[in-house]
Parts: C-alpha cells; sequence; structure tokens
C-alpha cells in the first residue's frame, strides 16, 4: 500500500503549503506564458518525411545532383488560350525574374523559356543551327512571337515548360534546404507568402492567371488554413464552459477546470517553445486536446468536491479528499494517455515524433494543473460563497427530484446490462460488429487516396492549380526516380546505358506510369539528330564515341546525370500519389531490377516527391503494428498494476480494441487513408479512451471490495461517475468536433476520427466493459 | 559537309577497331519484350497486304516491336505485338506481294527478319552488331532475289531467299567529285581506295520499285536507279544536297516517282527521272514518309503536321495535325487513315474529296525547276 502512503504524503504536503503552491503556479505561467508567446510556426521540408528511411538515404544523398522534391511550379495561363502574345511574354519575364530573386530559391534552378539554357536544336543541310528559344534581341511584336513559337516546337519543350494546347507557360525552380544569407533553415511559409503576394499578387490579371504548386505553397496554403484553427478553438472554449456549467451549475466552480485548462495549454506551448520546437499545421491541433483532456479531468475533481461538500464537510476538507480519491486514478489515467502518445514515437517521421512530445508534455502538464492545482485552489474558495451554490443546489434537488429520480432510474435501467443473458447478448453483438468491422478494416489503405495535395480539400486554390498543372502539362508532379548507380564515365559505356534503357521500358509499362525521361531517352533522340533527325536513328549507338557525342550534349543541370555520369536517375511520371499505385511500381523495381542490374550497375530507390511518399508510406505500413502492440501493452501493464487483475483488464482492453478497429473501418468507408495524419490518431483514441474505463472499473471495484454485487457496484459506479464520464466523452467529442469546420482536410479527418473514438469509447465503457465483467465474474 | 565527312571518316576508322571488341555482346541477343506500351512507342513502318485473301497489317517499331493484326469486323484494328528473337529497333517491313505469306523486316545492327506465315513467327537471317550499321529497306524483286540497303554503304544481296547475303559496294552511287577523287587515290594504292570507298559510301534510306526499275533513295541528294534489279546503278542528279528519306512510285503513271526529305523538299518527275519538279512544304520540317492515295500525296513529317499534295491542281495543304511529334506513314483502314509516329499508331478520317475544294488550299510555292536529266556512268 505504499502508492497510498505517497498519495497521502504528497496531500499532505500541497496542502499544507498551499499558499507557496499557488504562488508557484502563477509564476510559472507567467514565465511559460512569455516563452509560449514567442513560438515559431515551422514547417521544414525535411520533419515531414522518414529521414532514416532507405529511400530518403538515396533522395538526401543525390539532393545535391538531381534536385530534391522540393521545388515550385508557376503556371501562367492566358484566358485567350494562346500565349503568344505582347502582354503574356510581358508577364512571363517578370515572373521567372522575380522568382529568381526570391530569397532561398536556388537561382541555377530557375527555369522557363526566358532561361537561356532552354534552347532549341535543328538540323539544316549543313548540320545544326540552334540557340536559346528566346533570343538575346526578342522584341515581343509579330515577327519575335512567331520566331519564338516555333524555336518552341523544336525545343522539345512543349509540355513541359508551355503547355501541350500553348495556353499556358511556366516557371519552375528548385528551393534551398538553408536561407543562403542567415544559414538557418529555410523559412518555407516566408517563401509561401512571398509567392502569393509578389507572383500571384502582383501578376494575376483578368487575361492571365497564376497558378502556383509545390511543397512551399502547399505548407503556406496550409498554414493559412491553420490560422481558422484560432476560430475554432474559441467555439470549443465556449462550448465546454457551457456544458461545465450545466454540469455543476456554478459558475464560479465552473472557471476552475477551464482556466486550470488553459493554464495547461499555456505551460504546454511555453515548454515547446523553450525546448526550440516550433509548431506546425499538425502540432497545432493538439491544444485543443490537451485543453478538453483537462476539462474533463477537471471535472471529475469537481463532481468528487461537490458530492464531499454534499456530505457536509467543509471546502478544503472536500478538496483534500478529492485529491486522495482521485490522485491514483487520475494518474493512471494520464499517464496511459502519456504513454499512447510516447508510443508514437517510435514512428521516424520528424512531424509525428514533435507531436508525441508536445502531447505528451502537455498531459504531463495536466496532470501537475489539474490534479495539484486545482484542488489546492478550489480549497481557497470560501465557503461562505458556495453556501448559496449549496443550498441551491438542495432546493434544486427537491425540485427536481423528480428529475434526478429519472436519471437515477436511467441508470437503473442500465443494471439490466449486467444480467448474464443481457451480457452475453451485448457481447455477442459486439462480437459480430468486430468481426464485420475487422473484414472491413482489412481494406484500410496506407497513404492519400486522392488526387492533389491529401492536407487540403479537393476544391482548394492549391489543388485546383495542382489538376490545372497536371491537365495542361504532360508531365506530373508525381514524379518517382530510381537512381542508377555506376562507375564514372558509365553514360558512355552501352551496356550500361542499354541495362538502364530497358529497364525505364520495363518500367514505363507499368500500369500508373504515365511517362517516364532518363538520359538515355534523350541520347537516343540526340542521336537521331546528328543524323539528320531522322526517327529511325532514335538508338543508343554500341559505339563508345557515338555515345559520348549524344551523351556530351545533355548539361548535368538537366538533373538526368551527375558531374562525372556515375549516376542517372530512371524518372518515372505517374498517374496519381495513391499508395497502390507508387507500391505497384516499386514492387516492379524491387522485384525486376536484378534482371537488369550487373558488377557495374545497380538501381537505387528513390527519390522525387513520390519516392518520398512512398518511403513515408512505408514508414507508416512499418509502425502500424508496433505502434499498437506498444500502446496496448503499455495500456494492458497499467491496468494490471492498478487492478491486479487480469480479467479486469481484460474487461477495460477488450472494448478499447474493439473501438480501434471500428474506427479503421470507418477509415475504409470513408476513404481516409492511412497517414502520417491519421496514424497518430488511433493510437492517441486509445490512450486517451481508456480513461473511461479505468474510471468505472475503478469506483467498481471499490463498491464490489465492499461487498456489493456487480449489478449494484455498477449501479452505484454510474451514479457515481456515469454523469462525469459521459460529460468528459462529450467535452472531448466537442473539442474536436469543431475540426470538422476546418480547411484542412487532415484536420477534418482526424477530428472525425477523433469523435468517433471519444464516443464510442465512452460507450463502450459504459455497456460493453460491465457486460465483461458479469461474464468474466458470473458468481458474484 | 566536310566536317561531317572527315567525322565519318574517323567513326569507320575507329569502327574497324571496334568490331572483334562487339561480337560477342551478349546484350544483342536479347529478344524484343512483349510489353503493352508496344502500340504506343516509336512505330516505323507500316504495311497492309493479303494473306489467303485476308487483309494482314504489320507494323515495326523500336525495341524490335513488332504488331500485326488481321482484317477484323470491328471499327478499329486488334494490334497484337508478336514475338521477335531481336530486340533492336527495327526499320521497315516489307510483303513479296499483295498476297502472299513471305514478309521481311529490317533493322539496326545489320537485322534482317524473315517471317513465311505472314508475320506471325519470325525468325533472323542475318545480324551483324559488329558492323553498327542499321539496314534501312530490303526489297525483293521474287521468292529469291532480293537486295537490302542501309547506312554507311551497306548493301546485301541474295539469289537464295535470305539464306545467304553477300555485302555489295556500288561507287557509282557516288557524286561525280567523289568519283574523280576516288580515281586518284586508287591510283597510288588499291587497298586505301577500297577503305576510302566504304568510307565514303552514302546512308541509304528507301528502296522503291516502279515495275521496271528499282529506286533508291539516300544521303545528301542521293537518287539512283538501277534497271538490272540492284546489280549496277546510276546516279540521278536532282541538283539538291540535302538527305532523302523516302521513295516512292506514284501511281500517274508507270514512269512517275516521288522522293523527298530534309527540310521538307520533295522532288517529282513523270519520266524516269529526265525532269524533275522541285517543291517544299511551307515549313521547313524533314518529310520522313509519303502515302500515295488516289487523287495525290500525303507527306508524313517530322513535326505534328501531315501535308497533302494534290496531284492535279498541285497545291500544297495542310491535312491534319497528330499527336505523334514525328511521323512515319500511314495505311488505310476502312474510312480511315492509320498513321504511325513516335506515339504508336493514331486514326483520322481523311477523305481527299474534302481537299479538292479550292478555299482550303494553302498557297504554297511550286517552283518547277526543269533540268536534263544527267545520266552518270
Amino acid at each position: 500500500m505504499s502508492i497510498f502512503s505517497i498519495i497521502n504524503f504528497v496531500e499532505q504536503l500541497i496542502f499544507r503549503h498551499r499558499q507557496f503552491v499557488i504562488l508557484f503556479f502563477a509564476l510559472m505561467t507567467c514565465v511559460l506564458g512569455y516563452q509560449a508567446s514567442q513560438i515559431k510556426l515551422d514547417a521544414a521540408f525535411t520533419k515531414n518525411i522518414p529521414l532514416k528511411h532507405e529511400y530518403m538515404q538515396t533522395y538526401l544523398q543525390y539532393q545535391q545532383d538531381f534536385g530534391g522534391a522540393n521545388n515550385v511550379l508557376i503556371s501562367l495561363c492566358d484566358s485567350s488560350g494562346d500565349i503568344y502574345n505582347p502582354a503574356f511574354f510581358d508577364s512571363l519575364k517578370k515572373v521567372h525574374d522575380q522568382l529568381f530573386f526570391i530569397q532561398g530559391v536556388s537561382r541555377s534552378s530557375v527555369k522557363s523559356l526566358f532561361s537561356p539554357s532552354v534552347r532549341f536544336t535543328q538540323v539544316v543541310e549543313d548540320g545544326f543551327a540552334g540557340g536559346p528559344v528566346i533570343p538575346a534581341n526578342f522584341k515581343a511584336d509579330n515577327a519575335g512571337l512567331n520566331q519564338v513559337k516555333r524555336n518552341v516546337e523544336l525545343s522539345g519543350q512543349v509540355g513541359r515548360i508551355v503547355a501541350n494546347d500553348y495556353s499556358c507557360a511556366m516557371v519552375s525552380a528548385q528551393l534551398l534546404e538553408f536561407d543562403p544569407q542567415t544559414g538557418e533553415s529555410l523559412d518555407t511559409i516566408k517563401i509561401a507568402k512571398e509567392l502569393e503576394n509578389t507572383i500571384r499578387g502582383e501578376f494575376e490579371t483578368d487575361s492571365i492567371s497564376v497558378h502556383i504548386i509545390g511543397f512551399a505553397k502547399m505548407v503556406g496554403d496550409v498554414a493559412a488554413g491553420a490560422k481558422g484553427v484560432i476560430l475554432f478553438f474559441i467555439v470549443a472554449i465556449i462550448i465546454t464552459t457551457l456544458f461545465v456549467y450545466y454540469f455543476c451549475k456554478s459558475l464560479k466552480l465552473t472557471l476552475f477546470p477551464i482556466a486550470c485548462s488553459l493554464i495547461a495549454m499555456i505551460w504546454k506551448v511555453g515548454i515547446l517553445s523553450s525546448l526550440g520546437f516550433g509548431i506546425d499545421p499538425m502540432s497545432i491541433l493538439l491544444p485543443f486536446l490537451i485543453f478538453a483532456i483537462g476539462v474533463s479531468h477537471g471535472v471529475q475533481m469537481i463532481n468528487a468536491v461537490v458530492k464531499n461538500l454534499a456530505t457536509g464537510s467543509e471546502i478544503k476538507h472536500a478538496s483534500q479528499q478529492a485529491f486522495k480519491v482521485l490522485a491514483l486514478p487520475g494518474l493512471i489515467a494520464l499517464v496511459s494517455d502519456c504513454i499512447g502518445f510516447l508510443t508514437i514515437l517510435s514512428i521516424d517521421i520528424g512531424i509525428i515524433k514533435e507531436l508525441a512530445i508536445s502531447a505528451s508534455i502537455g498531459v504531463g502538464v495536466i496532470i501537475l494543473t489539474n490534479l495539484i492545482l486545482m484542488p489546492v485552489a478550489l480549497s481557497f474558495v470560501k465557503d461562505a460563497s458556495l453556501s448559496r451554490f449549496l443550498q441551491r443546489q438542495q432546493d434544486a434537488q427537491a425540485l427536481q427530484q423528480q428529475q434526478t429520480h429519472c436519471i437515477n432510474r436511467g441508470w437503473q435501467k442500465l443494471h439490466a446490462i449486467c444480467k448474464v443473458k443481457n451480457a452475453a447478448l451485448i457481447t455477442a453483438l459486439s462480437f459480430v460488429v468486430f468481426v464485420v468491422c475487422y473484414g472491413y478494416s482489412n481494406n484500410l489503405k496506407v497513404g492519400d487516396l486522392h488526387a492533389g495535395a491529401p492536407a487540403l480539400h479537393t476544391d482548394s486554390r492549391y489543388n485546383q492549380d495542382t489538376f490545372l498543372i497536371t491537365e495542361k502539362y504532360a508531365v506530373s508532379v508525381d514524379i518517382l526516380s530510381i537512381i542508377a548507380e555506376s562507375e564514372p564515365d558509365a553514360c558512355t559505356q552501352f551496356d550500361t546505358m542499354s541495362a538502364i534503357d530497358d529497364f525505364q521500358w520495363r518500367l514505363s509499362n507499368v500500369e500508373g506510369v504515365q511517362s517516364s525521361v532518363s538520359l538515355t531517352s534523350v541520347a537516343k533522340i540526340i542521336n537521331s539528330g546528328f543524323n539528320e533527325a531522322n526517327p529511325k536513328w532514335r538508338v543508343l549507338s554500341s559505339n563508345v564515341d557515338t555515345l559520348a557525342q549524344s551523351v556530351a550534349r545533355v548539361p548535368t543541370s538537366s538533373g538526368l546525370l551527375n558531374g562525372d555520369c556515375s549516376a542517372i536517375p530512371i524518372i518515372l511520371f505517374l498517374t496519381d500519389h495513391k499508395a497502390e499505385t507508387m507500391a505497384r511500381v516499386i514492387d516492379v523495381v524491387k522485384v525486376q531490377k536484378a534482371e537488369f542490374e550487373s558488377e557495374q550497375l545497380t538501381f537505387r530507390l528513390a527519390s522525387g516527391p513520390a519516392g518520398v511518399m512512398a518511403a513515408t508510406n512505408e514508414a507508416v505500413t512499418e509502425a502500424q503494428v508496433p505502434m499498437m502492440l506498444y500502446v496496448y501493452g503499455a495500456v494492458i501493464i497499467l491496468c494490471l498494476l492498478s487492478f491486479k487483475s487480469i480479467k479486469a483488464t481484460i474487461a477495460v482492453v477488450l472494448p478499447l480494441y474493439l473501438v480501434s478497429i471500428m474506427a479503421q473501418a470507418l477509415m475504409t468507408y470513408m476513404q481516409i487513408g492511412l497517414t502520417v495524419y491519421t496514424l497518430p490518431v488511433i493510437a492517441l483514441g486509445v490512450g486517451i479512451g481508456v480513461d473511461y474505463g479505468i474510471y468505472i472499473l475503478t469506483t467498481m471495484n471499490d463498491y464490489i471490495r465492499r461487498g456489493e454485487s456487480i449489478e449494484r457496484a455498477y449501479i452505484d459506479a454510474l451514479k457515481e461517475r456515469g454523469g462525469a464520464v459521459i460529460f468528459t466523452g462529450i467535452t472531448l467529442a466537442v473539442g474536436v468536433s469543431t475540426w470538422l469546420f476546418s480547411d484542412l482536410k487532415f484536420q477534418v479527418d482526424m477530428g472525425i476520427l477523433l469523435t468517433f473514438m471519444f464516443l464510442l469509447n465512452m460507450l463502450g465503457a459504459i455497456i460493453l466493459l460491465p457486460a465483461l465483467v458479469r461474464l468474466m465474474w458470473p458468481k458474484q | 559537309m566536310i566536317a561531317a565527312f572527315q567525322f565519318k571518316l574517323g567513326l569507320l576508322v575507329k569502327l574497324t577497331v571496334l568490331i572483334t571488341f562487339f561480337c560477342a555482346n551478349a546484350l544483342f541477343a536479347k529478344p524484343a519484350e512483349i510489353q503493352p506500351l508496344a502500340s504506343q512507342s516509336l512505330l516505323t513502318d507500316i504495311i497492309q497486304f493479303n494473306f489467303q485473301q485476308q487483309p494482314v497489317f504489320i507494323a515495326v517499331g523500336e525495341r524490335g516491336h513488332i504488331l500485326r493484326a488481321e482484317q477484323g469486323k470491328t471499327e478499329q484494328l486488334d494490334w497484337q505485338q508478336v514475338a521477335n528473337p531481336k530486340s533492336d529497333m527495327l526499320t521497315k517491313v516489307f510483303s513479296l506481294q499483295s498476297n502472299t505469306s513471305l514478309v521481311w523486316a529490317v533493322g539496326h545492327n545489320g537485322l534482317i527478319l524473315h517471317s513465311k506465315d505472314a508475320g506471325l513467327n519470325w525468325h533472323v537471317q542475318h545480324f551483324a552488331p559488329e558492323l553498327d550499321k542499321p539496314l534501312m529497306d530490303i526489297f525483293f524483286f521474287n521468292e529469291q532475289h532480293g537486295v537490302a540497303v542501309g547506312a554507311y554503304g551497306l548493301y546485301l544481296m541474295t539469289h537464295d531467299g535470305g539464306a545467304s547475303w553477300q555485302s555489295q559496294q556500288h561507287e557509282s552511287l557516288l557524286t561525280r567529285d567523289d568519283r574523280e577523287y576516288l580515281a586518284e587515290v586508287r591510283l597510288e594504292s588499291e587497298e586505301d581506295y577500297l577503305d576510302e570507298l566504304s568510307a565514303i559510301l552514302p546512308h541509304m534510306n528507301q528502296l522503291a520499285f516502279d515495275g521496271n526499275s528499282l529506286w533508291l533513295a539516300g544521303e545528301r541528294g542521293l537518287v539512283a536507279t538501277s534497271k538490272d534489279k540492284g546489280q549496277s546503278w546510276q546516279r540521278q542528279d536532282i541538283e539538291y544536297d540535302g538527305s532523302m528519306f523516302t521513295i516512292k512510285a506514284d501511281t500517274e503513271n508507270a514512269h512517275s516517282i516521288v522522293v523527298a526529305g530534309l527540310r521538307g523538299n520533295f522532288f517529282r518527275t513523270k519520266n524516269a527521272g529526265r525532269i524533275w519538279y522541285a517543291s517544299h512544304l511551307p515549313e521547313p520540317s524533314n518529310i520522313n514518309a509519303i502515302k500515295i492515295l488516289e487523287q495525290g500525296i500525303l507527306l508524313f513529317t517530322h513535326s505534328q503536321q501531315v501535308w497533302y499534295w494534290h496531284r492535279q491542281s498541285k497545291r500544297l495543304t495542310a491535312a491534319f495535325k497528330t499527336q505523334s511529334k514525328t511521323q512515319l506513314g500511314a495505311i488505310k483502314y476502312q474510312d480511315k487513315l492509320i498513321t504511325i509516329g513516335d506515339q504508336g499508331f493514331e486514326a483520322f478520317v481523311f477523305n481527299e474529296k474534302n481537299f479538292e475544294q479550292a478555299h482550303r488550299f494553302i498557297p504554297s510555292s511550286v517552283p518547277v525547276s526543269s533540268m536534263q536529266n544527267q545520266l552518270t556512268k
């Protein structure tokens, strides 16, 4: 019973130094409040990807040579459907220059019709003729535009930097990882703002539309969407406050859980800021959760205090008693929340790890604010000021005898659950639901199931721009690169080049690959160029000099070869970035690459945006099972420790597992993929959902120990805790359901799943848990 | 031109050095892969002939792709890729007669493929990767006697249906200047002469047969005729030194020939080359292939634009645009034209009658350059 002596000791300690406790909390709130106000928005690209994944090693190794996945594509479209007019070329030039001067853009990578590196070549009677597509003496008059038009067709850039139907033209660039001036990691959101203000804002007119896509722009739009969260937050606070007021009928008492939870939030953000973490569009959701968890635990505390007051004890004693009763179950519940969050650390993706850390800190802080600060603060309330409340409540009780009686009768009715026959029925029914949902949840897809940026809604500007660019140009934005590694000067060796070419052709034929390009496909066209552009010469010559001649015309800036030609990427443009599309292509690469590899040649997965996504999907898939094992392992151990009974543990964990499976079935049904955003939700749902079961079963346990029957204990537990449990479930659900109105699709998805899990876990604890208890202790 | 010439000379010297090096290269032995996108990859030639009175269609292309279709009841041809023991790019396919089972195809690395069952099964008749020279066309006068031509002067002849092929070199395909230069070299050393001859011989791109003579078009304005089934050749002068990629016998009369090539230039004769008429497209795109129609000629170019030349009015019209950015020919199937190019097959409704009306015509310069046919000896 040492744990109880510890609790007693802590109780003595804090209640003897009440002023000191309050002072300490006030001081800390000031300090951390200041820190919280300093927090930065942070959305670095590398945070979103599993850096240790095999593909990401390839990605990072060749990022310098072939550019990363962090690019910006700006498409200017003329409403007349034809770009060849002076106004359009004027804007295109200005956009090119503007992008060039944005801080953080890799200047050598800026590419458009106006780049000197964009050239055309044509065959004339005495050899080649060529030059930049837009000549130095270009004038945007009829003759000049006609010449450019002809050059564009010769340049082979149609579909790449000029739209297939000549209605749009592209300016593209890579972004640097670090700001070249400050040396700090690039402020993606600032760049997104600059793109929006200095490019879209400046150059979009009635006749020219500007479409911007790329990771930075997406993050910017997501960050802008995330600002809407503040409104939802205020709404959630108001609704929750009304709930609390309805629950405890005293404005004064209502303020305690709300204030304590707000303090917990401030501490959490302050601590994160002090530790050097920023806030990103995903972790911005956490304060909701922390607030909701804080309020729900706070209400348990209020509930206990009021119950003690009702028996006539004075406020300080009532608070002390409430602390004593709630310290252990509260601690267990919060620690299991905390562990639920920490298990997410097993996923090797920065953004998720940060989520795990910041959520754990948040819950840790709640232990301090709601289990210590709140009872101590409550004990300062003057008995006199509460006497009116208590009086009123007694009056109300007398008045609402009927109503209360009704509620109690409502609880009473539930005791039917504890009849063996009903318990068996409920359990059987749950089992059927489990089997159905389990079967359904097997179809749960990993990754993003929809086209466009998954974080944003389909009809968002960003996604509409993505669809437009994918439609107008021959290249998709879903690029998967496979890097062929060989010895230096591999591109002049026929065997190597031919193997790369054959492998590229094999991959091009996989369903989901829209088109492909590599050094070999370009070298073939150049070879035909050396033969008067006769397409019957589009082959790789087995002659070293002829091959070298074709390859020599491809600059390293093309991203098709590295400096010494020892690495040659095969670039595949995929039809979409659905997980199954990428997995299909990657499986073919894994299975068939050996056929083309040799001692001099190996193929490595993967780079490009789709390579990053594939790695993320694989990391998520790999993390799924261990994460579930850890989170359930933690919950089971905590239950075993607190109940010292395997049966009791089963009674708590089985309903949780049922709800987890149901949530997966819901994801399948609603076409929500398992992503970096939704994966942590399952862990959060389990970690927080276990609270209900623990509160109910602890109380039942007490009554059973006192010799009550299971039925009696259940009804008494419901009378004592039922209201608070239902209240908690609803508070949490309300807090997260405001996300449903978010501009960000992933927040909507997370909101749906968390609301679902919170409500169903509550029902599970009230209905399935006692039924299981009944079945496992049939004689009591 | 001199630079190009020197380059080719140097290349050939290196070639001979490398011959032994590449002889046993395993990669050359790879068969063509059967892949769904073969019908959307670069196709280089397409033919139609009858086999047992049923129309058969064959197209060939890069990576050794051979696609075959038979007359079906459906509106679209059902192209099936058939097996090919080699994966080298094929450049031309040939059927012996309008009703036959004998088909040949040629390609890079001196590849000659033959099928005795109208293109279902193919076997290799000739393959010489060590030469690193592509064959560009093949023609058989009968079941036994055939000629295959290609780049860097590669000229092969068979008298046994392709069982064996003999290499030949025809000095008469060269210009007068080149022949005079060679005569000087020969005075000094016969060996040098032979080296120089094989280095200087031009690319031969296409053959055409007008019923009497075999015609040949090739590099640097090469147009030549042979009246003795390919044994000897007489060069014709079209007064243009850009390369000619395609040559066809026109249906206007027995002596009508059309030859076309670099930068949209094409030339016609009605009298077996005594007088040539030069024309060119409004755009300087190479003409890769010609399709003879009832009232005119379709010109397939190294761009997306297909041109139509009307025989009677002698006017050029922009006919239609393809998705392919380079086109290589067409056949007629029912009321449609099936074209081939770098994006594979495409189908177009093309009715010559619509192109008779004058308002559709784009005026094009049709300079009629009359010149005396200079028969070279």
